[in-house]
């Protein structure tokens, strides 16, 4: 019985991981193969009722909207800014910012999109930066896959910090104790995204290349990452080191004179002057960091939408505790709201200045529906099918599994729970939440530090969102064409595996070190 | 327009599901709902004709 229930809660991940990277589907079908094979699990074997059932797949809409409204609004400003040419003209000046294309490779798909992931996140760098990766040269399946892996590092304190607070909500942890050692053990991944960039980019040639600017820049990051957290500034963790890295590698790429040519720079014309070009962005950055002035947010506490959800229990008595306000979208601090002011305040000043196209709203309306269409689908059901298996009691089964590997072991695969979490809803907040009381129960049970275990659980969630497949989703519905989710999974999830496995290892280290 | 199609119809799940599993809590309903997810995953199971 125990084996079944085991193969039963393990069953829809592998009809997702099975779908996408054996059968090749489109995300959206093997999400909604995953939902059917969860709720046939569900309903048979774990004892869940259609109400049940009902109200966690409604919760898993409920945080696809919270998410979706963002990737909504990102590809909207995206396309907008396209087509008014301020995103060739950015692209003009990151390009002609190095001669090397291997440190405007590590420029892009690491630092920049690492600052990207600090200010927006919710796959926002993948579709922004991977476009830019493109104009440099790369295909369109390197460029996605060195975006995902390389801005991973950032995922954790990105998006205003919602995955670190939500690790610290669901354990228990003190966000101040928590911080400063999550922050120096992010220094590895920092360095081990930044190398699995650079091979994406140039292969092992590249990393022996970018071997030292790497080291320089990590440590320059993983310091101003840790910094930050002494003094409580967890929202910007992300953002500043990314913007730090990214000015480093820029100093360092105008220093360099190569004869290597960048492929299609020369197609690039740009209609606006950078400033102008950078303004959207730029005024994103700027309302992000309004939203964090606490009078601003305290005057707009109560400005929030959300669904409340009842407690319920399985028949066999796996109880789901009640939720007053389930994925609350708050009109400040979900960065949808700031990126439409940010399109309206760039549509006033363009217009102003007689830079504005007519028909772009129009044009960008239809781009953005023509690329969000397929990835809304896709993370609804795979975001539903996740809150099956978590209000169903399968997940719980996971994690029991899990704590019966052991002390050390369980150390090492603690982020890979995070991982799979991360994985299966894309998102690191969603797999701290639905995980993080488990990985809590297990660091208990084997008297593990829950400091380090809800690191670890964080830690590897980062770099699982990184690599989830609605990432690949966001990135081939921007860039369009023929290019297939599949192959960028499987170019980028083995970075993922591979990075998870040394946080493990690092995570090990440190217990068996004495720290807690 | 499969795609587009399928947008729609997770769209009025939200409330479908939330209305009769989360606020009425009814069997019957839930059931309904859950059967209309169902229809719509088996639908994007199904090979496109146009391709």
């Amino acid at each position: 019985m125990t084996i079944l229930r085991f193969l039963v809660a393990i069953a829809p991940v592998l009809a997702l991981l099975g779908g996408i990277l054996v059968l090749r589907w489109r995300a959206y079908r093997a999400a909604a193969l995953a939902w059917l094979v969860a709720v046939a699990g569900a309903a048979t074997v774990y004892g869940a009722g259609p109400v049940l059932i009902t109200s966690a797949s409604a919760k898993g809409l409920s945080l696809t909207l919270l998410v979706m409204l963002i990737v909504w609004s990102a590809v909207f400003l995206y396309t907008l800014a396209a087509d008014l040419g301020a995103v060739d003209s950015i692209a003009r000046r990151i390009l002609d910012s190095s001669g090397d294309p291997l440190v405007l490779g590590l420029l892009l798909a690491w630092t920049f999109s690492g600052f990207m992931q600090g200010i927006a996140g919710f796959g926002v760098p993948v579709a922004i930066v991977a476009p830019l990766m493109v104009l440099a040269g790369h295909s369109p399946v390197r460029s996605i896959a060195a975006v995902m892996i390389g801005h991973s590092w950032a995922i954790t304190f990105g998006s205003m910090g919602s995955s670190f607070f939500a690790v610290q909500l669901v354990t228990g942890v003190d966000g101040a104790a928590l911080g400063p050692p999550l922050a120096l053990l992010f220094i590895l991944p920092i360095f081990f995204t930044g190398l699995s960039a650079a091979h994406i980019v140039a292969g092992w040639g590249g990393v022996r290349r970018a071997l030292p600017l790497v080291v320089a820049a990590s440590g320059l990051m993983g310091s101003l990452m840790w910094a930050l957290n002494l003094i409580g500034a967890a929202p910007v963790s992300s953002m500043l080191p990314g913007l730090l890295g990214s000015l480093f590698l820029w100093l360092v790429g105008r220093s360099r004179t190569t004869t290597t040519t960048i492929a299609r720079i020369d197609q690039v014309t740009p209609r606006l002057s950078f400033g102008w070009a950078f303004l959207p962005y730029g005024l994103l950055t700027l309302l992000s960091l309004l939203a964090q002035v606490p009078a601003i947010k305290d005057a707009a506490a109560g400005a929030s939408f959300a669904l409340g959800y009842p407690g319920l229990r399985t028949a066999q008595g796996f109880a789901v505790p009640a939720q007053e306000a389930y994925a609350p979208i708050r009109l400040i601090g979900h960065p949808a709201p700031l990126l439409l002011l940010s399109t309206l305040l760039t549509y006033l000043l363009y217009r102003r200045r007689g830079l504005w196209q007519p028909g772009a709203v129009g044009r960008a309306r239809r781009a953005t529906v023509r690329q969000s269409t397929g990835t809304t689908v896709g993370v609804a059901l795979m975001v539903m099918m996740a809150l099956v298996v978590a209000d169903s009691g399968m997940a719980a089964v996971l994690a029991d599994a899990a704590e019966e590997l052991g002390g050390p072991v369980y150390l090492v695969a603690s982020p890979f729970i995070g991982l799979l979490g991360a994985f299966v809803t894309g998102s690191n907040t969603n797999s701290n939440v639905m995980f993080g009381p488990l990985q809590l129960f297990a660091s208990q049970a084997l008297a593990l530090s829950t400091l380090t275990i809800a690191a670890a659980q964080t830690l590897g969630g980062s770099i699982g969102s990184g690599v989830a497949p609605d990432k690949a989703l966001i990135g081939t519905s921007v860039l369009g064409g023929d290019v297939r989710e599949a192959e960028v999974m499987r170019r980028a999830l083995p970075y993922g595996l591979l990075g998870v496995l040394l946080i493990g290892l690092e995570v090990l280290a440190v217990s068996l070190l004495g720290f807690r | 327009m499969k795609l587009r199609l399928s947008l729609f119809a997770v769209m009025i799940a939200l409330p479908l599901l939330y209305i009769s599993g989360a606020r009425l809590q009814d069997g019957q309903l839930s059931t309904g709902a859950l059967i209309f997810v169902a229809v719509l995953c088996l639908w994007l199971l199904a090979p496109e004709r146009n391709r």
